[in-house]
């Protein structure tokens, strides 16, 4: 298809040929109208001529008889001024004028009397011919009756009537016709033009070019941008599914962010792992001489002061120490070993291993929940950390909430505390590495990192909500771990 | 009094070997310190040692290694295996080619003393 074809806008893709169309049928439409109107105006000024003949010729043939010649004369005189009518004239055999009287009246005329032995010549007694002026012209023989011999002798054709049909007059009355035909049809086809591109710009333009322009804002980046939708015809089914595709993107792009931002924060964990693991051995060596002199120190010490010097120093190495081994959890360079098990199970674990205090805890376990492939030692751990933070938080008391159900294919673990909260502006670094709140010394800002790396190397999810606290009241935090669970063939449920 | 042991202890960290050796000393043992598996290859084909503290991760020849020496474990050297950097697999593996024990550093004394006696026991059960 030709380029300017293609490159039109809807609006004149409908409008061009529609015009075209419109104009061909107007042009048609016009022809064969005008046409008519043209046979329709000849035969009535066939009809009109014919009508006057017969009222001229009886009129004739009675001033004749009666001699009363004036009546016919002015008879004559009168038709010729009819609209449309040139001339009508009463001929005598040698072509000269009988009536009207006329200046040139008495003239005998060859061309008119050989027209009158023409017209005599035809059955129906009438010749039809064109002057040069081009007007039409009816020439009717007089025959002559018995009583016409008293005074025109055996004659057989005594004269002729002509009546002229104005040419000029038709034409102009046609043209009069085919001007105010045309003036509607140009009218009628800017009207038909003008709705048809008012309904295609209404129904078509404008929502395309509404939707083109929300398409504009999406494409520079603004995904809250929708098109409305009022009608259901095609156009709003376009806007629906274009809605719809918007709304998929921006979930996804969520989605995507957030994956992003949870892959940044596994791979700044797994690098961490991955220096621990590079200087565990540089630190670990020293610190085992550092810890057995210590030790040794201890236990010869002369005095208590000596002691307890012998004594700081042997536990400081004690917390290098754990804090290298926390490291070394970062450290998933290695596949992880998995194998199915319960999270109900691991939970029990996780909770024997903390000192629980004065602290009540509710467990709140569906009976049928999907094992999980897991490195158990490092859930247990990565559970245990999040309890041993939420006991933290409560300082000892409060209530300690776990559940365990499934949802999906997943698996959903929650462990809810009556502490304080966190504050917004923690909530994102929670998981951070060496984030705490702690006092110097009580914490090493790891366990929730950790937590959140084990969580992640089982593909898993991990998040923290605390609702906003009614004044003087506890918001609680509440940590949230989705895993996968296990395939069907390992997904032997237990009551 | 128990009469105390004959132990070799091969590590490439030179402050670690003297004290662990004067910790051992201190207990009545008799000990010999090496710097590396290839000086302790000689060491232990010639005597005989009740028990061997060897460093999993050295320069040229590591702990493993020594550990694997045919020779060695013909004549059933009770060795322990130590090391910085602890994962389950070496654990495993260590313990599979017939080491004594697994020592991770750092230990505490607690932990040296009761291999030991351990390792005492078992000498003695083997006469």
């Amino acid at each position: 298809m030709p380029d300017f074809i293609t490159s039109l806008s809807v609006k004149w893709k409908v409008i061009l040929p529609v015009a075209v169309i419109l104009v061909a049928a107007f042009a048609v439409s016009a022809y064969v109208l005008t046409d008519l109107a043209a046979r329709d105006l000849a035969a009535s000024a066939a009809t009109t001529a014919e009508t006057m003949e017969a009222a001229v010729d009886s009129s004739l043939r009675y001033s004749m008889a009666h001699r009363q010649h004036a009546m016919v004369r002015s008879l004559v005189a009168r038709l010729a001024l009819s609209e449309g009518v040139d001339t009508v004239r009463i001929l005598d055999a040698e072509g000269k004028t009988w009536a009207p009287p006329t200046g040139d009246s008495g003239r005998a005329s060859p061309q008119a009397a050989r027209h009158i032995r023409a017209a005599a010549r035809r059955p129906q007694g009438r010749e039809r011919y064109r002057d040069a002026a081009g007007t039409h012209h009816l020439l009717w023989a007089v025959r002559s009756e018995p009583r016409c011999a008293a005074c025109h002798g055996k004659r057989e054709v005594l004269g002729g009537i002509e009546i002229a049909v104005s040419a000029a007059a038709a034409r102009r009355r046609t043209e009069h016709a085919l001007r105010r035909m045309l003036g509607a049809q140009v009218a009628a086809f800017v009207l038909v033009v003008l709705a048809i591109a008012l309904v295609v710009h209404a129904a078509v333009h404008y929502p395309i070019a509404r939707l083109i322009r929300t398409m504009g804002r999406v494409e520079r980046g603004d995904l809250s941008a929708r098109a409305r939708v009022r009608a259901h015809d095609e156009i709003g089914r376009l806007r629906e599914r274009f809605n719809h595709m918007v709304q998929q993107i921006a979930a996804q792009n969520l989605e995507l962010a957030r994956a992003q931002q949870q892959l940044a924060q596994s791979e700044r964990l797994a690098s961490i792992g991955l220096l621990a693991a590079g200087v565990a051995h540089e630190i670990n060596n020293p610190l085992a001489t550092i810890s057995m002199a210590a030790e040794s120190l201890h236990e010869s010490a002369a005095d208590e002061r000596e002691r307890n010097l012998a004594r700081a120093v042997s536990d400081q190495a004690g917390r290098i120490s754990e804090i290298v081994g926390q490291l070394l959890s970062f450290d998933y360079s290695r596949p992880p070993a998995l194998a199915a098990a319960d999270v109900r199970d691991v939970m029990e674990e996780a909770l024997a291993s903390v000192p629980m205090g004065e602290v009540r805890i509710s467990r709140y376990y569906e009976p049928h929940v999907p094992r999980v492939r897991m490195e158990r030692d490092r859930l247990r751990e990565a559970f245990a950390n999040i309890v041993r933070n939420a006991l933290d938080a409560m300082g000892g008391r409060g209530e300690l909430a776990v559940t365990v159900g499934h949802c999906g294919g997943e698996v959903e673990v929650s462990i809810t505390d009556t502490g304080p909260g966190i504050p917004p502006d923690h909530r994102g670094r929670v998981f951070d590495p060496f984030f705490t709140t702690k006092e110097v010394g009580e914490g090493t800002g790891l366990g929730l990192a950790i937590a959140y790396q084990v969580v992640r190397m089982h593909q898993g999810e991990i998040y923290v909500r605390s609702p906003a606290a009614a004044p003087g009241a506890d918001a609680g935090a509440r940590f949230v771990i989705r895993l996968p669970a296990a395939g069907r063939s390992e997904d032997e449920t237990r009551a | 009094m128990k009469p105390g042991l004959d132990i070799l202890v091969v590590d490439d960290d030179k402050a670690l070997l003297e004290v662990l050796r004067s910790v051992l000393e201190g207990e009545g043992h008799r000990v010999e310190i090496v710097p590396s598996a290839y000086e302790a290859l000689p060491r232990l084909e010639q005597a005989r040692y009740d028990l061997v503290f060897v460093d999993l991760k050295m320069r040229r020849m590591d702990g493993m290694e020594l550990l694997e020496h045919e020779c060695l474990q013909r004549r059933g050297t009770r060795m322990v295996i130590m090391t910085a950097y602890p994962t389950v697999e070496t654990a495993v593996h260590a313990l599979r080619q017939g080491a004594f024990d697994y020592l991770v550093k750092p230990f505490k004394l607690a932990e040296l003393r009761a291999l030991v006696e351990r390792a005492g026991a078992a000498a003695q059960e083997a006469g």
